[in-house]
């Protein structure tokens, strides 16, 4: 599984450069809604490896090496994983290092909900595109991606006033999480197809 | 020990079925798979390598069961090449290399680069901007890099230029030196199967029609040439098919030696003679 994750790395390093410029130009601007667009935009990540896989037909290429289905599929979940923690925590380590300066406190529950709401949407997307493939999958992908981020950004925008929202509530969305990927995986091996 | 066994696969689709398809391929051979487009020579490689699932019968390769858990290790036994090498065109041949490091147990680091300095190919180049030829020999030198013991090669000679291909065949027959290594490849290139071959199968339609050493259908089969009246005169089931001559009147027909008289002088048939005549030849 490695493999493929590196292999995927070396795909979409163009657009990880180009995301570490956005990472470093949302953090400085501390906003809820950035992050969380900033956090759920990289769950999308995935999406660009699987296109250009798709692209070059590389699961029928993949069939032939000693290749197990549960690699293939969580590789993806793992790349989705690894862009969100890496994006959350530059994040949270810039706006510790702007606080010295800007005196602004740094949203460290947003950047949590918001890394929540990622997972969350990555374990929503992920089956459906692994079944139709991501040209076929883009619209229902789109419309959840996009309904997490302005329901996470809603949400993370109130995080501040916490005592107000209910803390099961909230205690909640880890649970989700957890529960959403224990569900998503074994359904994206089950819906895995080499297209 | 048998490199390939086929036996009774079933496979369909919506217009196109496998049917019935045994084949065997004992180890230290190499057996070329010949068919037209569409005959089923790539679904067969991917039933072996269990990338599809037989609707019935067995497949086993390097004496495991493709459909057995363990057949994840037979895979690391296996170099296979598909007519495109499906690598991710961002990747440059450096990349592919650490990739397959990371994939095959056994992958040898000297030996691919060893063949990416034979092959010419550049390390540091993207992979969309290869031409077909170099995309095939990358795809060739991944497969000859992590000591398989078993090719499979689904027309991997096809747009290489005579020079390589030629190149190429003779590493595949380097390859076949070590009696427990064993190759199966497809290609329209007959020629390439005539030179490279142990066994021929020619698969039409879905069906293997036969599966036999190479020497054998040499010997078995020879081409007539004369007049359409000869050719009447011999036994109906000693002619398998036959062309008429343009301009000259005559005949040229694949005929079986041992039906013909014995005085009755034959040429020498090409595989790609026996082969086109079987496909095309409806006895006239």
């Amino acid at each position: 599984m490695k493999a493929l994750i590196q292999k995927d790395f070396y795909v979409i390093w163009k657009q990880m450069r180009i995301f570490v410029v956005i990472i470093l130009l949302l953090s400085i601007m501390n906003s809820a809604f950035n992050i969380v667009f900033l956090v759920v935009w990289c769950s999308m990540l995935p999406y660009t490896a699987m296109a250009y896989d798709e692209r070059s037909h590389w699961n029928q290429l993949a069939a032939m090496m000693p290749y197990s289905k549960r690699d293939i599929v969580l590789s993806k979940y793992v790349l989705g994983w690894l862009c969100m923690a890496a994006a959350t925590l530059i994040s949270a380590v810039l706006q510790v290092a702007a606080f010295k300066f800007t005196h602004e406190a740094p949203t460290l529950s947003a950047l949590a909900m918001s890394f929540l709401g990622g997972l969350i949407a990555l374990d929503l997307t992920l089956p459906t595109v692994f079944r139709f493939g991501v040209e076929r999958g883009r619209w229902g992908f789109m419309i959840i991606v996009f309904g997490v981020a302005i329901l996470g950004g809603a949400v993370a925008g109130i995080a501040d006033e916490l005592p107000s929202v209910p803390m099961p509530a909230l205690a909640l969305l880890p649970l989700a999480a957890v529960a959403a990927t224990a569900v998503s995986i074994p359904l994206s091996m089950k819906l895995y197809r080499v297209n | 020990m048998n490199a390939i066994e086929l036996s009774h696969i079933h496979k369909s689709f919506p217009g196109f079925a496998i049917r019935d398809l045994s084949l065997t391929v004992p180890s230290g051979t190499i057996c070329g798979l010949v068919g037209e487009n569409g005959a089923g020579k790539s679904t067969t490689i991917r039933l072996l390598m269990n990338a599809l699932r037989p609707d019935g019968g067995t497949a086993k390769v390097l004496g495991v069961d493709a459909a057995s858990p363990e057949f994840r290790e037979v895979k690391e036994d296996v170099g296979v090449v598909l007519d495109e090498a499906y690598y991710p065109e961002t990747l440059t041949a450096v990349q592919v290399g650490k990739v397959m490091a990371g994939t095959y147990k056994r992958w040898d680091q000297g030996t691919y680069e060893g063949y990416l300095r034979r092959f010419d190919l550049p390390e540091k180049k993207p992979f969309k901007d290869f031409s077909r030829g170099m995309k095939m020999k990358l795809a060739i030198a991944v497969a000859l890099s992590h000591q398989p013991k078993l090719l499979i090669l689904d027309e991997a000679t096809s747009g290489l230029d005579p020079i390589v291909r030629d190149e190429v065949l003779e590493i595949f027959n380097e390859f076949t030196r070590e009696e427990d290594h064993s190759i199966l490849i497809s290609s329209h290139i007959l020629s390439d199967l005539e030179k490279l071959c142990d066994y021929i199968a020619f698969l039409h339609k879905g069906e293997l029609l036969f599966c036999d050493e190479k020497d054998r259908l040499l010997e078995t089969y020879g081409i007539f040439v004369g007049t359409a009246e000869q050719l009447e005169s011999l036994r109906e089931e000693a002619v398998l098919g036959r062309e008429e001559v343009h301009g000259y009147g005559g005949v040229r027909a694949l005929v079986r030696r041992e039906e013909v008289p014995a005085g009755l002088e034959l040429e020498r048939a090409s595989v790609e003679d026996i082969i086109l005549f079987m496909v095309k030849g409806a006895k006239k």
